[in-house]
C-alpha cells in the first residue's frame, strides 16, 4: 500500500506538540514547500530529490506531462529543476532549469555522472543513457553519452517519462554513482569510472536463467494479461484484425543488497521460487550463471494477496536474510505466515526457518524498521481479518478494523526470532469504502520526528488527512501516542516517502502541485 | 555451420512414420513453411535467435531435410522484422528484412537467402521498435489490391505506409511514402518494485492497418483511428488512397444530459467519450456507422460515396449506456443495436467481496433496425442478467481447483491445421488431441461456421436462456461450449476419417501446427512444431505425411 496524500491549497500544515506519554523534546516545525505547475503546461509526474548544483542540499527535480483524462494533443514532456533555498519554502515555484524531453526518452534519473559539481539528469531511451547538465550561467545544456543499453521499457510513453531513480546506486563503493538498467534478458550493471580521459562506464549484463515454459504457454488458446486487458489469443489466429507487432518483456524486479556481508552490493532477483544471486567481487560482477537458492513453495497459482519477499540483514551479521509472507485459507478463516530465513555462514540458508510468525487475516507488505531504536530491525505489519470485514454486511458497522502490529527483532547472528508477545498492537479504523475514490491506506514508521529515539508513525487511514503520531513506551511494550503533526489532504493526491541518508522526506503529488515536507 | 554439421542435422533420426525431423540445437526465433521458389515443394524457413536464417527443403535422395545454400546472417537480429514475398517480380519469394537500416529484399541464392547484394527497397522506412529476436511480421501486403506488394513499417507511435509504385531503378521497385499514420498502439510499462516478488515489464502491441471496402466498389480502403478522430481514405481507380480523407471527430457528438459519474452504486459508463461501431444497417452491404454518447445514439448510413457524418438518425435510449454492439439479433440482413447497462457495486460491497460473493447487475437491451437503417424506438429484446463474482476467500480456498478446471477448458481448444493432406485439391482438417498423443484428420470438413451461428447463440444466451445468472461454474461451462462449438463447426460433427499416433519427445510440447507439401506429391504434410519446456525457443520440427492412410 503506497502513501497517497494531498494538501488543500492554501492550508498550512499544523504541528501539534505531543502530550501525555511523549518524553522527547518538542519537535521542530517541518519545512513545507509548495511547487505549482501551470496546468496549461502539463501535470505533475514523478519527482526526485538530489543535489543538482553541488551545494550539499537536496534539490527537487520534477517531471511534468499529460494530465489524466485530458483530451487533445499532449503537452511537451519536461523536467524541471528547482534548486534548494535557505529558509522556507525550500523551493521557488519557478524552476531554475528546465529541459524539454525528446520523443525517445523513456525514463530519467538524477546521478552524479560527470566531473561538474553536483548531479546531472540522466535520460534513458531504449538504446542508451545520456547525461544532461548546465554549466554555471549557461543557458544551453550539455550532453554526454554514458552507455548503451537495451532498456526493458520501450517505446517512450508520449504522455510522460517516469523516474527510474532505483537504478542509481554506488554499486562498487568507490564513491561514484553507478547505473542499474533492467533489460529484457536481465540487468545491466554499468559501473562508473573516472580517469584522465574522463568518465566511462563498464557494463556487465547479468542474465537470469530461463524460466520453464508455463503450462499456460503450451496451449493453443491462451488468456494473457496485457496491460489492463485480459486478452484471448488462439493459434492459429484467424482473427480479423491482428497485431502487426507484439513485444512482451518481463524481468524480475532487482535488488542491490550486501548479500554476503563483504561490504559491497550484490544483485538479487526472485524468479518464481528461485532466489538468484550475483555476487560482486573486487568491484566486478561475473556475467555467468548466478547462485540459485530455492525458497519454500508458498506462491499460489491464482491469488495470494499477502505474498511478498523482502531482503534485510535481520541478525546483524551483515548478510542479507529473507522475510517471506504468504496467506492460506481454512474454511472462512485466513491465516498469514511470516517466515524468516537466515543466511548460514558459507552458503545458502539455515536448514529451517528461524522464525514463523502467524497472524489472523491477510497481511500487507511488512515493513522492517528499527521502531524502538535499539539498532535492530523490528517487524511492522498490518493485518485485515475477514470476520471484521463481514461486520459491514450486518449493517451494524460502517468501518473495518485493521490491526497494526510491531514485533521487536531479537536476532543474533544465525539465530533468534521476533519477540512475542507483540510489542505494539494498534487498531486502525478504516472507513467501509477504504480503497475507493483513488486513495490508499498507508502506515509507516518512517523516522523519529519527536527526537525520543523511536520511529514515529505516519498514517493515512482517512481519505482527507494524514497524521504523524508518536511511538511511545508503554510498560515493556510500545503504543501509538499523540498526534505530532497533521495535514488536510485531497483525496486524489499521492505521496511517496523519499529515502535519503538524512531520513525520509515526504513528497505529496497533486495534479498541478507538489508539496515537499521535510522533517528536521 | 559446417557442411558436416548441416548434413548431420539434416539426417537426424526420425520416427519411422515421419517424413523427416529437424531439431536444431540453437534457439529458433521464427519459422514458416511454404513454397518460395515455385517448384511445387515447400521450404521450411528457420530464423535463429542469434540472427542466422536458413531454408530447409526435402532431399529425396538423403531422405531428410537439408539446408539449401549458405545461412544468411542478419546484421541486426535484435531489430529484425522478416516477411517473404515476391517484391521484385522474379517469380520466387524474397526474404524481406526490415530493421533500423531500412527494408532490404534478399533473393534466393543457391537455395538460401544469403544474397551477397540484397536489394534496398527503402533506406528511410526503418523499424522503430526492438523486437528482441528475428520475428515474422506481416508488413508486406498488397494494401490497395493493385497486385503490387506494399510495405507497412511500424515506427512506434506511427505506422508508415510505403506504396509500391512499380519499376524503379536497377529492376527494383520504387516505394513511395504515402503517409505516416498514427499507429494504434497499446503500451504498458510496469515499473513497480516495492517487493522482490514484483516483476518489471513492458508490453507493446501495434495493430495492423485497418483495410476494408467502405464504399462497396470492391477496392479496399484505409480506415485510420487516432484518439477521437476517424479517417477514411478511399482508394481511387488509380490504386492510390485519397490524400484528403473523409474524417469525423467523435468529440463533437455530445449528449447534453448530465454526465453519469462513475460512482459506485450507479451505472458504469466506461468513459464519457463518444464511441463508434460499424455494421451494415440497411442491407446494402456497405458498412454504416453508429456513434453513441451517454444516452444518445446517432446512426449514419454510408453509400457508394463512402461514409458520411452529416445526415443522421438520432435515437435516445432509456438510460446511460455502458457498452454497445452491432450484431444480428434477428434474421434480416441488417445489424441491430445491442446495449448494455452495468450497475457497479458500491465500494462497501467491493470490500465485502473479500468475504462474500458480489452480484453485478447487467441490463441488456436490443433494438431492431428498420429497413431504412434507423433503430426502432422501443427495445424488442430486454433482459436483466446477473454476474456473480465469488468472494476472495472462496477464490483463495479453491484456487488450485479453479486454475486446473480453467486449464482443462483451455485445453479443449485443440491445435489445428487446414491443408490438402490427401491431395484431392480440397482442404482437410487436422486436429491434435487434447493430450497431444494423436492427430485426427477430417477430409473435406463442413467448413467454418456460418457467420450468423455465433450471433444466434449470443441472442439465445442473452435473451432466451432461462438462466440469467452467470457465475464461475457457468462461465467455465460456457467457455468449454464455445471451444466445443468451434470444433464441431470445423468437423461437421462427424467422426474423423483418420487417426494417427504422434511421436512425442519427453519434455517438449506442441506450440504450432503447419501444413505444407515438402515432397511435391501434391499432398500437404503436417508439420508438428514442439518446444522444450525448459529451454525457450529450442524447437523440433516433425514432418508427417497423412495422405494415403
Amino acid at each position: 500500500m503506497t502513501a497517497a496524500l494531498g494538501l488543500l491549497p492554501g492550508l498550512l500544515p499544523s504541528l501539534l506538540l505531543g502530550t501525555g506519554a511523549g518524553t522527547g523534546a518538542p519537535p521542530a516545525e517541518p519545512r513545507v514547500s509548495f511547487v505549482q505547475v501551470d496546468p496549461a503546461l502539463g501535470c505533475v509526474g514523478d519527482a526526485v530529490l538530489a543535489d543538482v548544483d553541488g551545494d550539499g542540499g537536496r534539490d527537487l527535480v520534477l517531471a511534468t506531462g499529460e494530465c489524466d483524462d485530458a483530451e487533445g494533443p499532449p503537452p511537451v514532456r519536461r523536467l524541471r529543476v528547482h534548486l534548494r533555498r535557505a529558509g522556507t519554502p525550500a523551493f521557488a515555484a519557478r524552476p531554475d532549469r528546465q529541459l524539454d524531453l525528446v520523443a525517445d526518452v523513456v525514463a530519467w534519473a538524477v546521478a552524479d555522472v560527470q566531473p561538474a559539481p553536483g548531479s546531472e539528469l540522466v535520460l534513458l531511451s531504449a538504446s542508451r543513457a545520456v547525461a544532461v547538465w548546465w554549466e554555471a550561467d549557461a543557458d544551453e545544456p550539455r550532453y554526454a553519452a554514458l552507455c548503451p543499453t537495451r532498456l526493458l521499457w520501450q517505446p517512450a510513453d508520449r504522455d510522460r517519462a517516469f523516474a527510474w531513480q532505483a537504478g542509481v546506486r554506488d554499486v562498487d563503493g568507490d564513491g561514484l554513482d553507478d547505473l542499474l538498467l533492467p533489460e529484457p534478458d536481465g540487468y545491466r550493471v554499468a559501473l562508473q569510472r573516472r580517469g584522465p580521459d574522463g568518465v566511462s562506464f563498464e557494463s556487465t549484463v547479468l542474465r537470469p536463467p530461463p524460466a520453464p515454459l508455463e503450462e499456460e504457454e503450451r496451449t493453443a488458446a491462451r488468456f494473457a494479461a496485457r496491460g489492463d486487458e485480459l486478452r484471448p489469443s488462439f493459434v492459429p489466429d484467424r482473427g480479423q484484425l491482428r497485431f502487426l507487432v507484439e513485444v512482451h518483456d518481463r524481468v524480475p524486479a532487482p535488488r542491490l543488497v550486501d548479500w554476503d556481508g563483504d561490504g559491497d552490493l550484490d544483485l538479487v532477483a526472485l524468479s518464481g521460487r528461485r532466489l538468484l544471486v550475483w555476487l560482486q567481487d573486487g568491484g566486478a560482477f561475473d556475467a555467468g550463471a548466478p547462485r540459485v537458492l530455492e525458497l519454500p513453495d508458498r506462491r499460489a497459482r491464482l491469488l495470494n494477496p499477502s505474498y511478498s519477499v523482502q531482503l534485510a540483514d535481520l541478525d546483524g551479521d551483515d548478510r542479507a536474510d529473507v522475510l517471506l509472507a504468504s496467506s492460506r485459507t481454512d474454511g472462512d478463516d485466513v491465516t498469514s505466515t511470516l517466515e524468516v530465513y537466515l543466511q548460514a555462514a558459507g552458503d545458502g540458508f539455515l536448514e529451517r526457518a528461524a522464525d514463523k510468525l502467524r497472524l489472523q487475516g491477510f497481511v500487507d507488505l511488512p515493513e522492517l524498521a528499527d521502531v524502538d531504536g535499539d539498532g535492530r530491525p523490528d517487524l511492522a505489519v498490518g493485518s485485515l481479518r475477514p470476520d471484521l470485514i463481514g461486520q459491514l454486511a450486518s449493517g451494524g458497522s460502517s468501518t473495518v478494523d485493521m490491526q497494526l502490529s510491531v514485533f521487536r527483532g531479537l536476532f543474533e547472528p544465525g539465530e533468534g526470532r521476533f519477540q512475542r508477545p507483540v510489542a505494539l498492537a494498534h487498531k486502525l479504523r478504516l472507513p467501509g469504502d477504504f480503497g475507493g475514490e483513488g486513495w490508499d491506506v498507508v502506515y509507516s514508521f518512517f523516522r523519529d520526528v519527536d527526537g525520543d529515539g523511536r520511529r514515529d508513525l505516519l498514517l493515512r487511514t482517512e481519505a482527507d488527512r494524514v497524521v504523524v503520531r508518536s511511538t511511545d513506551e508503554r510498560g515493556r511494550g510500545l503504543q501509538v501516542g499523540d498526534v505530532l503533526w497533521e495535514l488536510a489532504v485531497a483525496e486524489d493526491a499521492r505521496a511517496a516517502l523519499v529515502e535519503h541518508p538524512d531520513g525520509p522526506a515526504l513528497l505529496v503529488r497533486e495534479e498541478t502541485q507538489i508539496v515537499h515536507v521535510e522533517f528536521p | 555451420m559446417s557442411l558436416l554439421a548441416t548434413l548431420l542435422l539434416a539426417a537426424a533420426a526420425a520416427p519411422t512414420d515421419a517424413l523427416a525431423k529437424l531439431a536444431p540445437e540453437r534457439p529458433v526465433a521464427a519459422f514458416r513453411a511454404r513454397d518460395v521458389d515455385g517448384d511445387g515443394r515447400a521450404e521450411l524457413l528457420l530464423a535463429f535467435a542469434d540472427g542466422g536464417v536458413g531454408l530447409w527443403r526435402w532431399d529425396a535422395a538423403a531422405g531428410a531435410l537439408a539446408r539449401g545454400g549458405a545461412e544468411l546472417v542478419l546484421p541486426e537480429p535484435d531489430h529484425a522484422a522478416l516477411d517473404q514475398a515476391d517484391v521484385l517480380g522474379t517469380g520466387r519469394e524474397q526474404l524481406i528484412v526490415l530493421d533500423r537500416r531500412g527494408v532490404f529484399a534478399h533473393r534466393l541464392t543457391d537455395g538460401g537467402y544469403a544474397d551477397p547484394e540484397p536489394v534496398a527497397l527503402t533506406r528511410t522506412g526503418r523499424l522503430g521498435l526492438r523486437l528482441g529476436r528475428p520475428t515474422l511480421v506481416p508488413f508486406v501486403r498488397d494494401v490497395n489490391a493493385d497486385g503490387l506488394a506494399d510495405l507497412t513499417v511500424p515506427r512506434g507511435a506511427t505506422c508508415e505506409l510505403w506504396m509500391n509504385a512499380g519499376a524503379g531503378e536497377a529492376d527494383a521497385p520504387r516505394f513511395d511514402l504515402l503517409q505516416a499514420l498514427p499507429a494504434e498502439l497499446i503500451q504498458v510499462h510496469v515499473t513497480r518494485h516495492t517487493n522482490l516478488a514484483d516483476e518489471l515489464g513492458s508490453d507493446v502491441m501495434v495493430r495492423e492497418l485497418d483495410i476494408a471496402d467502405v464504399n462497396g466498389d470492391g477496392r479496399p480502403d484505409l480506415r485510420v483511428r487516432s484518439d477521437t478522430e476517424r479517417r477514411f481514405h478511399l482508394q481511387g481507380p488509380d490504386g492510390r488512397f485519397a490524400d484528403e480523407p473523409i474524417a469525423v471527430d467523435l468529440s463533437i457528438f455530445r449528449d447534453t444530459t448530465p454526465q453519469a459519474e462513475v460512482r459506485p452504486g450507479e451505472t458504469l459508463v466506461l468513459s464519457d467519450r463518444a464511441r463508434m461501431q460499424s455494421g451494415d444497417l440497411n442491407g446494402d452491404a456497405i458498412p454504416d456507422y453508429v456513434v453513441a454518447h451517454r444516452r444518445k445514439v446517432w446512426s449514419f448510413l454510408a453509400s457508394t460515396e463512402g461514409p458520411q457524418f452529416t445526415d443522421s438518425s438520432t435515437r435516445l435510449v432509456a438510460e446511460d449506456v455502458s457498452g454497445l454492439l452491432l450484431v444480428h439479433l434477428d434474421e434480416d440482413d441488417r445489424k441491430d443495436l445491442l446495449i448494455f447497462k452495468v450497475d457497479v457495486p458500491s465500494t462497501v460491497e467491493l470490500v465485502l467481496g473479500m468475504v462474500r460473493s458480489i452480484s453485478i447487475e447487467v441490463r441488456a437491451r436490443g433494438y431492431p433496425t428498420r429497413p431504412d437503417g434507423t433503430f426502432e424506438e422501443r427495445a424488442a429484446w430486454r433482459r436483466d442478467l446477473t454476474v456473480r463474482v465469488p468472494s476472495l476467500l472462496r477464490l483463495l480456498r479453491e484456487a488450485d481447483d479453479l486454475v486446473e478446471r480453467f486449464q482443462e477448458v483451455i485445453r479443449k481448444f485443440r491445435w489445428s491445421a487446414l491443408g490438402d493432406f490427401d491431395g484431392d485439391g480440397e482442404d482437410d482438417l487436422a486436429l491434435v488431441a487434447e493430450d497431444e498423443t494423436f492427430v485426427e484428420l477430417w477430409r473435406r470438413p463442413a467448413g467454418v461456421a456460418e457467420d450468423r451461428a455465433d450471433e444466434r447463440w449470443l441472442r439465445q444466451l442473452l435473451f432466451e436462456d432461462p438462466d440469467t445468472v452467470f457465475d464461475v461454474e457457468r462461465i467455465l461451462k460456457l467457455t468449454a461450449r464455445v471451444f466445443d462449438r468451434r470444433t464441431s463447426a470445423l468437423t461437421g460433427e462427424r467422426a474423423a476419417d483418420l487417426r494417427r499416433d504422434l511421436p512425442h519427445r519427453e519434455g517438449f510440447y506442441v506450440v504450432d501446427l503447419l501444413a505444407a507439401d515438402f515432397d511435391g506429391d501434391g499432398a500437404d504434410e503436417l508439420v508438428l512444431v514442439e518446444e522444450s519446456a525448459t529451454e525457450p525457443y529450442r524447437r523440433a520440427f516433425t514432418i508427417l505425411p497423412l495422405a494415403g492412410s
